[in-house]
């Protein structure tokens, strides 16, 4: 696997050195008429500029680089705390589990979410393994949160939302960055980051290391959880100015490590064990800016990732089966992606995008899939924008889509935004999008074959049959407001979604070849179109930033589910529906940031999430508030210069629970040192 | 009697005069244009110059590289810092016109060349627009910054005083940083913006050239700021706007020079013509409402003709 990263790696760093050889023009010793006239590269082209919230067809949240260092948070999917609707939780330690309106499980199958234009969720689960992604926190830019279907310009997946992250372009990374990071329960991470330039070529190579030992693992006085993990990552990003018009960004990264894995809850007994982890991609980008804010982007990517898991079968089994078996519970994914895009202005206020894509999704897992699975996808996605003597903005645009599991869709959604005064944005859109079936759902046959007695299998879960996609139907009526004079921004929105066909667990009767016989009643589970869920709601962010070093963000949140649960009622238990507790009625979040002279800065993060309960192994959580804060002082200036920080988290030491009773977020605290070379 | 021939020989001899006088303006200018680099600009503004003067003018081209002046040229037009300098160190005598030139370049070459050549002039269209137009667009585009800062490098640092003086008189404040070696940039960019409204940009090859932009617009597009440009080429790569001058406006003015000219060269001024460029996409994305280029450039213009 190394190898494979090197086999693509070195030939390009050295291509592009090579292509950097060239440095600049002698200088002449006084300044001439050429640097009036020379051209120049466009840097901030259509694909970098955001489209500003006001003439988004969908709402949006910006987390900018200034609210992540004032989280304190160490783990980015901590972040979307501060989004509104958004709800994170840990199915343990390190596995983090983030959705917007609910209907997840451990894997958050809903979202779209994109790292510098490349699709991270994995193929045969939809989630997204946050821990493994080959993302150092202080690589990031910033991350733009569309809160509403947007197939038509995030392409597949783009279910309840977008998650669109940025990373930092090499340009602004020079020089040498050291971060270390001490605290209780095991926290030790570790950050070293060398950026620099030749000519036109600009690089940066970071390499980090991330460790604790998960949370409270001791619940009433045993150890229920066992959740430790290491991280090793290498991370590596260079772009590459050839001309003016012609830019070249490679991208590559790794991710490995031990985590460690397993529950002694009785209902989802899991031994304590360690998995391996081994991921890494590799990502070219090719972008020609034109004249009139034209702009070709090609980008080609490849995403693998691996662990390596034996797991103990249940020791219930072993009367039955003669001992315990060894499950192989390792998986493998990749995804090859390659996509064209292109953004012209029609006419002065028509801007248009359309482009279109090709993909492969691949897994193997000996214990879930009987062979290797695959799906191929293809796309083609427009869309325009209307701008109206800047008062009316119409957004329109469909995504089509084909794939060898479900067909063919077409995603299309529309929008108009009213400025009806200056700076303040009424915002009517309309959209409908689908879900394709994840390889979990479609094709999962969990199964072990019993080593000891020959040609005997076991299957838990059998193959979906005529397993469709899941729609939405999402209205959304929102408003976009500035204040100046009271330095406030604000940003509302209320909402009707039908969730149509949603594919949720039902018990069958077995069918040969497969029999289930470990399971109640004998029965197999598969993956059925079962449930429709309205969700109904008010969200909204108040940003109030009087002076550039303060700055304060309140979200809140209030979600309704209702709908039905076909599997439970056919279960029979009827009553209390799952699916309309996925997503606390309320939650708020609020994080106070403050830069005082002297390069003391300050910032405080509440968090308040009503009483929930997680799909999957999720339990009933009750409400919980959370307090975080960061002290950290700033040192020296110019090219040398540092911060020392403290982060608080759970001030109060108000022991929550995490997706379930036993997984207790305990309070904690660690010291970062960082320093500038 | 005698009155009417001295009226007849009055008569005469005024027009003799008037013939002398028409003879005499329709004489053409004799000029030289030395030209510092071959087509862009430097064509474009002989171009202008020749169709502007049309029979106005005689002219004669030559290469700065061979620059032998005509002896029978009145006035050389040095096209570019090159075709100055060459005349500056050459040995001709008739004044020369300078276009193309930035302020600071002319008045280096004169300084270096002063004694050399006394009693000859030297004149010129500068290239680069007076700071108060510059901060006069900074009004117009960003109505309410009262903070402007700039990044001073060796071509650029003499500029400091007088940029602190027109921003006080426009009623703002100057906050800026000096780049004296590349790896100062990044660091200096950072202290500028933490602490100003918007980045002006003034020409500098160590500070602004074709590797630096990058990090200089994205560093601007992140604390939420603009950059004003001094060329198109800046509004393309992402600066929010720009004050201007084409080669042709400038060749406008030099052909009025031209025209005027009576044996001797008015001193050295700036652009008379100029142009504003806005970005639209970037002015949108950092959610500047900006007024249509053309009225832009008449806010500024009408602001230089208040006393």
């Amino acid at each position: 696997m190394q190898r494979a990263i090197h086999a693509v790696a070195r030939p390009l760093a050295i291509f592009m050195f090579f292509l950097a050889g060239h440095g600049r023009a002698a200088e002449t010793d006084v300044l001439s008429e050429s640097e009036f006239f020379q051209e120049m590269p466009v840097v901030l082209s259509a694909s970098r500029l955001s489209q500003p919230a006001s003439d988004s067809p969908t709402a949006i949240t910006v987390i900018d680089r200034d609210m992540i260092e004032a989280s304190g948070f160490r783990q980015v999917a901590d972040l979307f705390r501060l989004v509104p609707g958004f709800n994170v939780t840990y199915n343990n330690g390190h596995q983090a589990m983030v959705t917007y309106h609910g209907l997840a499980d451990e894997y958050a199958r809903r979202m779209q979410v994109l790292i510098d234009g490349r699709s991270v969720y994995m193929p045969p689960y939809g989630g997204v393994a946050w821990e493994d992604l080959p993302l150092a926190m202080e690589d990031i830019e910033r991350i733009e949160v569309i809160r509403g279907p947007s197939a038509a310009t995030h392409g597949a997946n783009s279910f309840l939302g977008v998650i669109n992250i940025f990373t930092r372009h090499p340009s602004q990374q020079h020089g040498t960055y050291l971060s270390v990071t001490q605290g209780g329960y095991g926290v030790g991470d570790g950050l070293v980051r060398y950026g620099g330039n030749s000519g036109a070529l600009d690089y940066r190579f970071t390499v980090g290391y991330r460790s604790d030992y998960g949370m409270d693992d001791y619940y009433q006085g045993a150890q229920l959880v066992y959740d430790p993990q290491r991280v090793h990552l290498f991370n590596m990003r260079a772009d590459y100015q050839i001309n003016t018009r012609d830019a070249l960004q490679f991208s590559a990264g790794y991710n490995g490590g031990l985590r460690g894995v397993g529950s002694k809850h009785p209902q989802v007994y899991n031994y304590f064990r360690d998995l391996t982890v081994d991921a890494h991609f590799e990502q070219l980008r090719w972008q020609r800016n034109l004249d009139m804010g034209e702009e070709l982007l090609i980008q080609f990517y490849h995403n693998y990732r691996r662990t390596h898991d034996l797991v103990l079968s249940d020791p219930a089994y072993a009367a039955i089966i003669l001992g315990q078996q060894i499950i192989d519970a390792s998986d493998i994914s990749q995804r090859y992606d390659l996509e064209v895009q292109h953004t012209f202005s029609l006419a002065r206020q028509w801007r248009m995008v359309w482009g279109g894509s090709v993909r492969l999704d691949q897994s193997i897992s000996p214990t879930f899939f009987r062979q290797e699975v695959q799906m191929h996808q293809q796309r083609l996605f427009a869309h325009a924008e209307w701008n109206g003597n800047g008062k009316v903005v119409v957004n329109a645009g469909a995504m089509l889509e084909h794939n060898d599991m479900t067909g063919s869709e077409t995603s299309p959604r529309v929008s108009v935004n009213y400025h009806f005064m200056p700076r303040h944005t009424l915002r009517a859109s309309l959209s409908r999008a689908y879900r394709t079936p994840v390889f979990l759902e479609a094709y999962n046959n969990r199964h072990f074959d019993v080593v000891n007695i020959t040609g005997r299998t076991i299957d838990t879960y059998v193959p979906a049959t005529g397993l469709q996609v899941e729609e939405i139907l999402s209205r959304e009526i929102g408003y976009v407001g500035e204040i100046p004079e009271a330095k406030l921004l604000l940003d509302f929105k209320v909402y009707r979604d039908q969730v149509g066909r949603l594919i949720d667990q039902i018990a069958v009767p077995a069918v040969a070849p497969y029999s289930c016989p470990f399971n109640a009643g004998g029965l197999c589970i598969t993956f059925a179109n079962l449930d429709s869920v309205t969700e109904t709601g008010l969200e909204g962010q108040i940003k109030y930033q009087p002076s550039r070093d303060t700055q304060i963000t309140a979200n809140f949140a209030h979600t309704l589910i209702n709908g039905t649960n076909v599997a439970d009622t056919i279960a029979g238990k009827p009553g209390d529906f799952r699916l309309s507790h996925s997503a606390p009625v309320n939650s708020v979040s609020l994080l106070a940031a403050h830069r005082f002279a002297g390069g003391f800065s300050a910032s405080a993060g509440y968090y308040q999430q009503g009483e929930m309960r997680w799909l999957g192994s999720g339990e009933r959580i009750d409400l919980y508030r959370r307090v975080d804060l960061r002290l950290a002082q700033a040192f020296g200036s110019g090219k040398s210069k540092g911060e020392l920080a403290l982060v608080i988290q759970n001030l109060f030491h108000e022991n929550y629970s995490e997706l379930r009773q036993e997984f207790r977020f305990p309070a904690n605290s660690y010291v970062t040192l960082k320093l500038e070379l | 009697m005698l009155d009417r021939s001295k009226r007849l020989l009055y008569r005469i001899g005024s027009a003799v005069l008037l013939l002398w006088a028409v003879a005499a303006q329709a004489a053409p200018l004799d000029v030289a244009v030395v030209s510092g680099g071959e087509g862009g600009a430097y064509a474009e503004v002989v171009d202008t110059l020749r169709a502007e003067l049309g029979g106005d003018a005689r002219i004669t081209e030559v290469s700065w590289q061979q620059p032998d002046v005509p002896a029978q040229a009145e006035v050389v037009v040095a096209v570019g810092v090159k075709a100055l300098q060459a005349m500056a160190a050459g040995d001709v005598h008739q004044p020369v016109l300078g276009v193309l030139i930035p302020r600071s370049t002319f008045e280096k070459i004169i300084r270096q060349t002063a004694r050399a050549q006394e009693g000859r002039h030297f004149s010129a269209v500068y290239l680069d627009q007076p700071l108060a137009r510059q901060l006069e667009l900074v009004r117009q585009v960003l109505p309410g910054s009262a903070r402007v800062g700039a990044l001073f490098g060796p071509d650029s640092r003499q500029l400091r005083n007088t940029l602190e003086a027109e921003a006080d008189r426009a009623g703002m404040k100057l906050r800026s940083e000096r780049v004296a070696v590349d790896d100062d940039l990044y660091p200096a960019l950072q202290r500028v913006f933490e602490d100003s409204d918007l980045l002006l940009a003034l020409p500098d090859p160590l500070v602004f050239n074709s590797n630096t932009i990058q990090s200089i617009m994205l560093t601007g597009y992140r604390y939420r700021l603009p950059v004003i440009g001094f060329s198109v080429a800046y509004v393309k790569a992402g600066a929010l706007a720009a004050v201007y001058s084409t080669p042709v406006q400038l060749a406008h003015q030099a052909a009025e020079i031209l025209r005027q000219y009576r044996g001797e060269l008015p001193p050295p001024q700036y652009p008379r013509y100029f142009s504003v460029n806005s970005n639209a996409h970037v002015a949108r994305s950092l959610g500047i409402h900006l007024p249509d280029e053309a009225v832009l450039l008449e806010k500024v213009m009408w602001a230089e003709r208040r006393p």
